[in-house]
């Protein structure tokens, strides 16, 4: 804090933007961050750099190799160009993992804060009702709600949500409960502090960040379970480029073929663990036995 | 007490009792407590670990949270009883003419805000300040308590702070709206020595500034010393002996409060054996019998054993709940 050359203005930085500052002084991350940059961009840019469109068929042949005439990663079974099927496939999967989960982050935090503040009953009856949705299983889920609204993105996504709800909650609540017990809520309190006061101030900025890594490395998780309901029909229906629906169709050839399976299922592979590395950075950045 | 009863005491407490429901029964952690404070005077509840001094402040404030329940009693403040005044008159009192201040300095300041909001945070909720208003008080509040540079570090966070200047923005935190009844819990215990030392003056020196009541929680007789006008001794949730400092060091008489005052100055004086009371603090569970410290007491008798004994007037404003009330020359117990 230089305090003698910059005379502080009231309010020259937030918690938010101290802990911006810290994150993004990490190496680790930073490198992290940059390559989902990279996948951010080439799913926002893809119908500029895919170099074909995928889903015509552009090539001579099905099941071309890789490195063939023109086309970087050979040819899938209806021969379309793998490689823009695979720059195409990268926004379904984003989406379809992170739109979910950040909504499910923001109910699960809302539940989980009044649950672990309230107590008692109120805590009682939320968890009470989340522990039903505890017992879906995933694909089981999405076979029911795609009975209702049909296979495609939506049934994959609110899927996703609903099995999240609960994860996340429980680790919102339990945060929640750590922190209320802090002295300084505890002080809040005695210093007459309205309740929304305590909640949105003195609660939620330091029950966060455990929420926000879990959160982070469920992203990677989702992605391998949105290519598996993929992979089963749920999903996105074809022609439409998907990771997930693109290794179904490749299965069919993949003893002749393996690329077309390989090369989206690598992208999966590779995709959940960027989200993971990232959810782990945070963990140890964050871990408070850590130091700062 | 009764005999100074011509000033109107700030805080009264009578028969204050919180218990605890806990799986092997009620944990009785405020059992029957009363006293009063006068204007300007400071009061040290002194006890060891789970006597139940913490939980009596915590009671008033109606900070208890379950398994917790304050079962009885009134504690009037200005004619009102915090027990059973409305949540929104609590409110407006807590923070605004009731404060506290609590032992860990580390743990007691939200890391997501600046000292500043946290300062002035009382003087917008109580005061109706605005923003720059009660960030300029926060200033001079800051400058009070001896941070340096305030204006500068105002927009600092906790973490910047080592832990006694910590507990200084607490302090100032607690006396923005110039409370007349200040609690403060173990505020030096988690300190060392020397800051000890200027905490106590800093709280010594304001206090006769406001000229309010404070109220401090310790069990360290040392600060007790230096800063108490009356003190009251706990032990498993009963006030068991209460007098002005002066008296409470010079002839105290109950053997708890004799073997706490020996135990002292055994560690001042190399030359004295140490007496440690003997036992463990007990535990106030349950259907109780008798005098709880008995177990632990050489003076105890059979009576002890089964009779409770209640507070009685052994001098002006002395009392003590003992049925031997022991001479305080035989100080060993």
């Amino acid at each position: 804090m230089t305090a003698a050359t910059n005379p502080a203005p009231l309010r020259p930085k937030s918690a938010l933007s101290e802990t911006m500052a810290r994150l993004l002084g990490d190496k680790p991350l930073v490198r992290l961050l940059i390559c989902l940059a990279v996948l951010v961009l080439v799913a926002v840019l893809a119908p500029v750099i895919s170099p074909h469109d995928p889903l015509k068929a552009v090539a001579d042949l099905s099941n071309m190799p890789i490195g063939s005439d023109g086309l970087l990663l050979g040819s899938d079974n209806q021969a379309r160009d793998l490689l823009a099927r695979t720059i195409y496939g990268t926004r379904i999967s984003l989406v379809v993992a992170i739109v979910p989960t950040v909504a499910a982050t923001t109910l699960s935090v809302a539940i989980g804060l009044l649950a672990g503040y309230a107590g008692g009953r109120v805590d009682a009856a939320l968890m009470a009702v989340l522990d039903v949705f505890f017992a879906f299983p995933i694909v089981l889920l999405a076979i029911a709600v795609a009975g209702v609204m049909g296979p495609g993105l939506l049934t994959i996504m609110v899927s996703i949500f609903v099995v999240l709800l609960p994860y996340i909650t429980r680790v919102a609540r339990t945060s929640t409960m750590q922190v209320t017990q802090r002295t300084y809520v505890e002080a809040a309190r005695s210093a007459g502090a309205p309740a929304g006061a305590i909640l949105v101030r003195y609660v939620l900025p330091n029950m966060i960040g455990p929420v926000l890594v879990y959160a982070t490395t469920l992203i990677g998780l989702m992605i391998v379970v949105a290519s598996g309901l993929s992979f089963l029909g749920l999903g996105v229906q074809p022609p439409t480029a998907d990771w997930g629906a693109m290794v179904a169709e490749g299965s069919g050839v993949l003893r002749g073929s393996p690329h077309v399976t390989f090369v989206p299922g690598a992208m999966i592979v590779l995709t959940a663990l960027l989200f993971n590395l990232i959810g782990d950075r945070l963990r140890d950045l964050f871990d408070p036995r850590k130091g700062s | 007490m009764k005999d100074l009863a011509q000033v109107e005491p700030i805080l009264n407490v009578r028969d204050l009792r919180t218990h605890f429901e806990i799986k092997r029964g009620k944990l009785h952690a405020v059992d029957g407590v009363s006293f009063s404070v006068n204007p300007g005077r400071v009061l040290c509840i002194v006890g060891e670990s789970g006597s139940g001094k913490s939980v009596t402040v915590m009671s008033l404030l109606r900070l208890i949270r379950r398994p917790g329940k304050v079962t009885g009693g009134t504690a009037v403040f200005h004619g009102d009883d915090l027990l059973t005044m409305s949540r929104q008159q609590l409110a407006d009192i807590r923070g605004d003419r009731i404060s506290m201040i609590f032992q860990n300095p580390l743990t007691s300041l939200n890391p997501a805000l600046t000292i500043g909001d946290q300062v002035s945070e009382g003087l917008i909720l109580h005061r109706g300040m605005g923003r720059r208003e009660a960030q300029a008080e926060a200033v001079k509040l800051l400058r009070q308590v001896g941070i340096p540079s305030p204006k500068e570090r105002v927009t600092d966070y906790p973490a910047s702070f080592s832990g006694g200047m910590r507990q200084r923005i607490m302090i100032a935190a607690a006396l923005s709206c110039k409370p007349e009844l200040l609690i403060a819990d173990e505020p030096t215990t988690a300190l060392d020595v020397s800051m000890q030392a200027q905490i106590l003056d800093l709280l010594k020196e304001l206090q006769a500034e406001i000229n309010n009541v404070l109220v401090m929680i310790t069990h360290d007789l040392g600060v007790v010393a230096s800063i108490a006008d009356e003190v009251m001794v706990m032990y498993s949730g009963k006030v068991v002996e209460q007098a002005p400092v002066r008296e409470i060091f010079a002839a105290p008489r109950h053997p708890y409060t004799q073997g706490l005052i020996a135990t002292v100055r055994a560690l001042d004086d190399a030359s004295r054996p140490l007496h440690p009371i003997p036992g463990t603090p007990a535990i106030p569970l349950g259907q109780r019998m008798g005098c709880a410290f008995a177990p632990r007491c050489g003076f105890a008798t059979d009576q002890c054993r089964l009779e409770t004994p209640h507070l009685e007037l052994v001098g002006s404003a002395h009392t003590v709940a003992c049925h031997v009330k022991p001479d305080p020359d035989r100080t060993h117990v």
